[in-house]
């Protein structure tokens, strides 16, 4: 008998509600004992008192809870059906090229990424060495390609909420990760485009909305935001990235309004700098 | 009562609407977890939420060889590392917050309960983070010594010792904070 087993005893019993009673043997050896006695009856005293009642959380935590995990359904969705409409069009050897890059490009320095393309990547070297053929390889792929995307999508949309602008800009860093074909994150970034304090996320923003096809129905908002933009470098960014990537129509407007003086001098310099570049 | 694994295995097969259980069903101690570790409100709550993506986005390493509660607490754990070893200039969780250990006037004023209790939050506060959190999980988080042996990574004779450690000195320090109240 030990002084150790007893106050296990005790813990044990008061832990999990245990009503065991003290043997007769431990009872005499605690009798002989005034300073283990003493160790119990603190013990006791501390795990029986109500010394810390619980605390609520506020209602924020519920909201960014299920925001959260509307995004993770709504990118869950979005990436089933992509498997969906994605599976006859391929094959095995078009997917193994892009793949490859992509793992690569997983191997971010945040240890969240870190740790789930990890988890991912032996899933995949996994499911290399068990299936037989190369067709079920390439479903494999596109299940973990499209996995990836999720996940990534899923961190950047709940990074992109976070108070810090380093975080911020991880959000935007994760998006890439993506190939933005999600509108939620989409609306998000060009939302983050239109009202962060941060100069570096907004110009961070705008590097990463240069991935999408086409700017879609966000094109006449992204030049409404560069007509409004005070900030002369995110201006000239937004400028840059319509007369790069955007539809003939908007450059042509974006091209009217520099003519008619509605930037500062400096961008309708660039502006009509860029627009002589294209003709040449 | 909820199976918490067997949930945890839907959401891992793709349910994701279980993980709105699990979180329902430890939302409250995981934030009250996060401030008994010395972090405000706003932190903590930032913390659990923070959790939780881990718990989706980790969803597939998710083998159910422990529990539900000591494979979260073991996520919610590293987060809480993390968060600190990213924010080198805010302080380290090793004391309890400002509120709760600032709370001389309360000593004196409150009545005899309050005034033990006060104590037992201070001496809580006053003893290393390693120690005070052995202790939090099996008296305030209520997860049984296989849970927290497994959560810790140590054997249950190791964890047993050092409970039993943790809870001397907590006591040691009780005692002097009672000997300096008197």
């Amino acid at each position: 008998m030990t002084n150790q087993e007893i106050i296990d005893w005790k813990i044990a019993s008061l832990a999990n509600n245990d009503s065991n009673e003290l043997s007769e043997e431990m009872q005499s050896y605690l009798s002989q004992d005034s300073q283990l006695q003493a160790e119990l009856l603190f013990i006791d005293n501390f795990w029986t008192k109500d010394i810390k009642p619980l605390v609520m959380p506020s209602d924020k935590l519920d909201v960014n809870f299920y925001q959260m995990l509307s995004r993770a359904q709504s990118a869950q969705q979005e990436s089933s059906q992509q498997v969906t409409k994605q599976k006859p069009a391929h094959s095995s050897q078009e997917h193994q090229l892009p793949l490859l890059d992509r793992i690569k490009a997983w191997f971010m320095p945040t240890a969240i990424a870190q740790f789930a393309t990890l988890a991912l990547v032996f899933v995949l070297g996994f499911n290399l060495n068990q299936a037989p053929s190369n067709k079920y390889n390439s479903d494999d792929y596109i299940g973990l390609q499209q996995e990836v995307s999720s996940l990534s999508t899923m961190l950047a949309m709940s990074m992109l909420q976070k108070d810090s602008a380093s975080e911020r800009l991880s959000g935007v860093a994760y998006s890439r990760q993506t190939d933005l074909s999600n509108p939620l994150l989409v609306e998000q970034l060009i939302d983050l485009l239109a009202r962060d304090k941060s100069t570096s996320v907004r110009l961070a923003v705008i590097n990463s909305l240069g991935q999408l096809q086409s700017f879609g129905s966000s094109e006449q908002q992204l030049l409404t935001l560069a007509s409004q933009e005070e900030n002369l470098l995110v201006q000239i960014e937004l400028c840059r990235l319509l007369l790069n990537y955007g539809s003939t129509d908007i450059k042509k407007l974006l091209t009217e309004q520099a003519n008619q003086q509605k930037f500062k001098p400096e961008v309708r310099e660039f502006i009509q700098a860029q627009s002589m570049a294209s003709y040449i | 009562m909820f199976d918490e694994k067997e949930l945890m295995f839907q959401v891992k097969a793709g349910q994701l609407d279980k993980l709105a259980t699990l979180f329902e069903n430890n939302k409250v101690q995981l934030f009250n977890y996060f401030l008994r570790t010395g972090n405000n409100r706003a932190l903590s709550e930032d913390l659990v939420q923070e959790t939780f993506m881990r718990v989706l986005a980790y969803r597939t390493s998710f083998s159910g060889s422990s529990t539900f509660k000591s494979w979260m607490y073991g996520i919610a754990r590293n987060t809480v590392a993390e968060h600190y070893r990213k924010n080198k200039n805010q302080a380290l969780n090793c004391d309890m917050d400002d509120e709760e250990l600032a709370n001389e006037k309360t000593l004196c004023e409150e009545f005899e309960t309050e005034q033990q209790n006060a104590i037992f939050n201070k001496s809580l506060a006053s003893i290393s983070p390693e120690d005070r959190e052995i202790i939090m999980l099996s008296r305030f988080q209520q997860l049984n010594y296989q849970e927290i042996a497994a959560l810790l990574d140590c054997n249950l004779n190791t964890l047993k010792s050092r409970m039993r450690n943790a809870l001397s000195k907590l006591q040691m320090s009780y005692q002097k904070l009672v000997g300096e109240h008197n």
